[in-house]
């Protein structure tokens, strides 16, 4: 008999309000949305995301499952997802309007033009984000419960499933403003065990009357066109971020579980359900990590680093569930790094993620041409350097960790590594396009730490990061400009072979192409007075430092 | 069966009719459009809209249900007048009772909506067809014509391949599932092939087949059948052994490029794989060339090494002097007991590239692979484009590219080679707009809405095109067409009516 099936069987002779009654306590109460429900006992509320629009609520079963085919674990995930008629039609304007106002062809500074497209209703949710394996609708049925037209759904998830076969039971519940679904994802070998308690929790759920004092801020996640003032002043860019910021931190509180914890640092919003001294390990480092950039990389550009979210969630289990959402929860504005306590010493790359994460917000808000501009050797010695640091007794150490060394060890013994003038000239091809990515990868970090260390006392090197990155904005710049030329004069073509030979100088311009000569250009810019001996001179100091 | 069937069939019943008014066509694709109103006209159906007329034409169509338009009958001279009054009227050529006739039209309609029905519910995968041949088991969303042609194509694959191969089956061998989908929206959702993978054979148990019917490019379903079904084949040549991604992909291409003649029920392999050779075309032009042994040695395979790895094996399977020994070489990586195999994943063993090199020169009775790289670029030279799917690739790619000119030579060479894409039609007809030929144009794209006249896009240039000849109202009511083919994507409304803006 299917859970479906036992469903039915018990909703004619159950009265529902006796049911609510009876789950008095701990009952999620949703007034924005016009719902109520009684999770499962002992499943713990997940924080929705920030830029989430459909995902009401989602509770996790604190319980794990092993699943006996995939040898994967499992834990079931409730959530109620609401379609809301006046955003499900687009923009909420008639059928054929297509959503929004009509915009007559002109665009300022500020306005947002919006590329999302809605979910119709939960099949159309299903089929457009369920990523989990191949699914199909194996069962549905239309009833009534009390007033309310209830459709109820069985989905089953059978091929390639990495976790094991699933199955997702959702009754969707008819109100006249929309449609309210709620889910949950459980094994399919636990089908059996977990029925009742999720069509207990499933007979508990009632519309209420929606206020709309309690909805909650829609703060644009999904495909968008933000037009910004391409002569924006850094203080105006400033006062922009500060918007964003203070509307994505405001949003995520809302958000959050009774039991989340939150807390305004220096540079971070911190959103925690771990342990207090997890979190105090986690502040320091991400501020460690940020002061340091500060103060090393500070001025590169005149962009002010937007604000970051710390979310740290109670284990893995709450993380991966807290990253389950509807497809457009992203936006460009997000700032948010998630990290979730080890109890079992599973996820010893946290910190690593960390820093890189803080490093990457910084150098992308402080200058992002200049960032995404970076060559492959610094953008990956940088990641190698910061992600590995390690703080201890309030200072950051930027020594190897156990897996570099390994890397520079063998790297040395098999002779993988390039000479440090090679290096510098190294494309992402080269590095990672054959056998040696993981060897040279190693040697980048390890170029960094001498340039960054025991480099700063030759005179030679120790300027040579911020040389490098000086001229790379200038090259940028030239180049850009040289791209828009070729940009103007392109497309005058009159036959196949005029347009052939545009096409061919295109493919030069192309980057994949471009990377090498481009990093020739800056190599010439920064090096072209280095004689052989400048160059044996750190090649040799580098050596006998990665020792 | 699904226990629930029996415990809920009016309730089922009931999620399968349409509103009382509407009328529904089927597409032999499989494809259902359900309007107020559709009327039976010469050589097809008339799908009335408020923003106007779709035509569809009747060999596009499998099954037809349309509301019941009897009326009373105006008599037209002193002898139909008299039989009128007898009860009688006209219908079908014949005075028959109204009776009779209502009687009629009823049983059609009700078996007209039955069929429908049933069709319709063929296409949720619970309800899919399953349908058993020699050696497969079909599970199937595509209307059951459309895939008995494709069952007998299998078949014939099978007994060819197994044959000039020399792979032994049995009866014990399980007939292997095959599951085809109706479109490729339902493919991707119920096969969880990621986006891209156009088909897929799975070769660890349970073993499967997915792919999907493509309803403007029959021949690239044919391709990916072929493509997969080849995958298959070799796996029974010796289901432990992973054949290597450069000669296991670029068979199966050579063998997706086959032909199938359904009259004479015959198979013509070692076609041209158009698409691949563009690919190539570029990578030339670009002097990107492939070299052989590094593509050995290669672990994962892209687009472009598959175009590589077509033409090498094309080569090898195409010559006199390589074709025999390939094909022993082939067998031999997954069955020689002299070959040095090493363990992969699980139970399954894989030659390491030294080892392929080494057999591949031993067969092929070869000591220089560099001698062989040459003599495979100097093939890949003498390869053209030969059909209008070729053509149609180039196009594309040339468009993309901005080989704006020579992408235009491309679509109307395509045109002229007899395409039935309306994808490639409507693609050329805005080319045409761009260059400023309007009225070739507006054919172009009509020639399309006539291919596939469910497509609102098509009708969204149209309207573009009518407006660019100055004829604003008409445009218009073909753009507001599109919007009611499609009121709910938001890329269709941002181009009907211009860009929308939330403001700030």
């Amino acid at each position: 008999m299917t859970a479906l099936r036992r469903a039915l069987a018990l909703v004619p002779v159950l009265a529902l309000g006796a049911q609510i009654s009876a789950f008095s306590q701990g009952l999620c109460v949703d007034k924005g949305n016009g719902f109520q429900f009684q999770p499962p006992k002992d499943w713990t509320q997940v924080p929705i995301q920030v830029e989430e629009k459909w995902i009401a609520t989602k509770w996790l079963c604190d319980r794990k499952y092993d699943d006996k085919e995939s040898g994967y674990t499992h834990n079931p995930l409730m959530r109620v997802i609401i379609f809301d008629k006046a955003v499900v039609n687009p923009g909420g304007g008639d059928a054929d309007s297509g959503g929004g106002e009509a915009g007559g062809g002109t665009v300022k500074p500020g306005d947002v033009i919006d590329l999302s497209r809605p979910y119709v209703d939960y099949k159309d949710y299903l089929k457009r984000n369920f990523r989990d394996g191949g699914f199909y609708i194996s069962a549905e049925k239309d009833i009534k419960i009390g007033e309310t037209p209830v459709k109820m759904l069985e989905v089953k998830i059978e091929k390639l499933v990495v976790t094991g076969k699933k199955r997702i039971y959702c009754w969707i519940y008819k109100a006249e403003w929309g449609d309210l679904a709620i889910e949950c994802e459980v094994l399919e070998q636990f089908v059996d065990k977990l029925q009742t308690t999720v069509m207990n929790s499933f007979k508990s759920f009632k519309l209420i009357a929606r206020d709309p004092n309690a909805k909650k801020e829609n703060v644009g996640g999904g495909p968008k066109i933000k037009v910004v003032d391409p002569n924006e002043t850094p203080e105006q860019q400033k006062k922009r971020r500060l918007e964003v910021e203070e509307m994505m931190f405001k949003k995520a509180i809302a958000d959050l579980p009774k039991d989340w914890t939150t807390k305004r640092t220096a540079h971070f919003l911190v959103l925690n359900h771990a342990g207090t001294k997890y979190q105090d390990k986690v502040i320091a480092h991400a501020e460690a990590v940020r002061t340091w950039l500060d103060k090393e990389f500070g001025d590169i550009g005149p962009g002010y680093v937007q604000g970051c979210i710390l979310r740290i969630c109670k284990d893995r289990d709450e993380e991966r569930a807290f990253g389950s959402s509807s497809g457009d929860s992203w936006s460009n504005d997000s700032r948010e790094l998630i990290t979730s306590e080890s109890k079992d010493g599973l996820n010893p790359y946290e910190f690593q993620y960390l820093g890189r994460g803080v490093m990457n917000f910084f150098f992308y808000d402080k200058n992002s041409e200049l960032y995404s501009a970076l060559p492959t050797w610094l953008e990956n010695g940088l990641r190698g350097y910061i992600g590995t640091a390690v703080l201890k007794g309030g200072q950051l150490q930027f020594g190897p960790d156990d897996s570099e060394k390994t890397r520079m060890n063998d790297g040395a013994k098999k002779g993988k590594f390039k000479t440090i003038r090679d290096l510098l000239n190294v494309t992402q091809k080269d590095m990672f396009g054959g056998e040696d990515g993981q060897y040279l990868y190693a040697q980048c970090a390890s170029l960094i730490r001498y340039l960054m260390g025991p480099g700063r006392g030759v005179k030679k090197h120790s300027t040579m990061i911020k040389d490098y990155l000086k001229n790379l904005l200038a090259v940028m710049q030239e180049n850009e400009k040289a791209a828009r030329d070729a940009v103007k004069a392109a497309g005058g073509a009159k036959t196949e072979e005029e347009e052939e030979e545009e096409f061919k100088k295109r493919k030069k311009q192309d980057w994949s192409a471009k990377e090498k000569e481009f990093n020739e250009q800056i190599f010439k810019a920064v090096f072209g007075s280095w004689t052989d001996a400048d160059w044996a001179g750190l090649q040799s100091n580098w050596e006998k430092f990665a020792k | 069966m699904n226990p629930l069937r029996f415990l809920l069939p009016a309730a089922l019943a009931a999620a399968f009719v349409s509103p009382a008014s509407a009328d529904t066509l089927q597409f032999k694709d499989g494809r259902f459009v359900e309007a107020t109103k559709i009327e039976a006209a010469e050589g097809g159906y008339k799908i009335i809209y408020s923003s106007g007329e779709i035509f569809v034409k009747k060999d596009l169509v499998v099954l037809a249900q349309l509301s019941d338009s009897s009326g009373n009958y105006v008599p037209q001279n002193d002898e139909e007048k008299a039989k009128v009054e007898k009860g009688l009227v006209p219908f079908e050529g014949k005075w028959v009772s109204k009776a009779d006739r209502d009687k009629t039209v009823k049983k059609r309609s009700d078996d007209a909506k039955k069929a429908m029905d049933e069709a319709k519910k063929h296409q949720e995968w619970r309800d899919r067809y399953i349908t058993e041949t020699a050696h497969f088991k079909f599970e199937y969303t595509i209307p059951q014509s459309k895939c008995k042609e494709y069952q007998e194509l299998m078949e014939t694959y099978f007994n060819e391949f197994t044959k000039k191969w020399g792979i032994k089956t049995d009866a014990k061998t399980p007939k292997l599932p095959v599951c085809f989908y109706h479109d490729d929206e339902l493919y991707y959702q119920v096969s969880g092939a990621p986006r891209g993978a156009i088909g897929y054979f799975r070769f660890v148990p349970p073993l499967d087949l997915n792919f999907y019917y493509d309803r403007n490019d029959e021949r690239l379903t044919l391709d990916v059948m072929f493509h997969e079904t080849n995958h298959y084949l070799t796996h029974l040549l010796n289901p432990k052994f992973d054949y290597p991604a450069w000669v296991n992909e670029s068979l199966a291409e050579y063998y997706g490029s086959s032909t199938w003649d359904a009259k004479a029920k015959k198979m013509t392999v070692g076609n041209i794989q158009e698409g691949r050779l563009v690919v190539l075309l570029d990578a030339m032009s670009g002097d990107e060339w492939q070299g052989l042994e590094e593509m050995i040695r290669m672990q994962e395979f892209s687009a472009l090494q598959y175009a590589w790895g077509w033409s090498f094996v094309h080569m090898l399977m195409e010559s006199k002097k390589y074709s025999a020994p390939f094909q022993k070489f082939y067998v031999a990586l997954s069955t020689d007991k002299n070959v040095k195999r090493v363990p992969y994943q699980g139970d399954m063993v894989m030659c390491e590239p030294d080892e392929v090199i080494r057999l591949l020169k031993q067969y092929l009775g070869i000591k220089d692979m560099k001698a062989l790289e040459k003599e495979w670029y100097d093939y890949v030279k003498t390869l053209k484009l030969v059909s209008h799917r070729g053509y149609e690739d180039a196009a594309g790619w040339a468009e993309r590219w901005g080989l704006r000119i020579k992408a235009g030579r491309y679509y109307k060479t395509a045109v002229e080679k007899g395409t039935q894409n309306p994808l490639t039609y409507d693609d050329y007809g805005q080319w045409l707009m761009n260059n400023n030929e309007t009225d070739e144009a507006i054919k172009m794209i009509d020639k399309a809405c006539e291919l596939d006249p469910m497509n609102p896009y098509f009708y969204l240039h149209l309207g573009a095109a009518w407006i660019d000849k100055g004829e604003k109202e008409k445009g218009d009511k073909l753009k507001k067409l599109a919007l009611e083919l499609d009121p709910l994507d938001p890329q269709l409304a941002w181009q009907v009516n211009g860009f929308k803006i939330r403001k700030k």
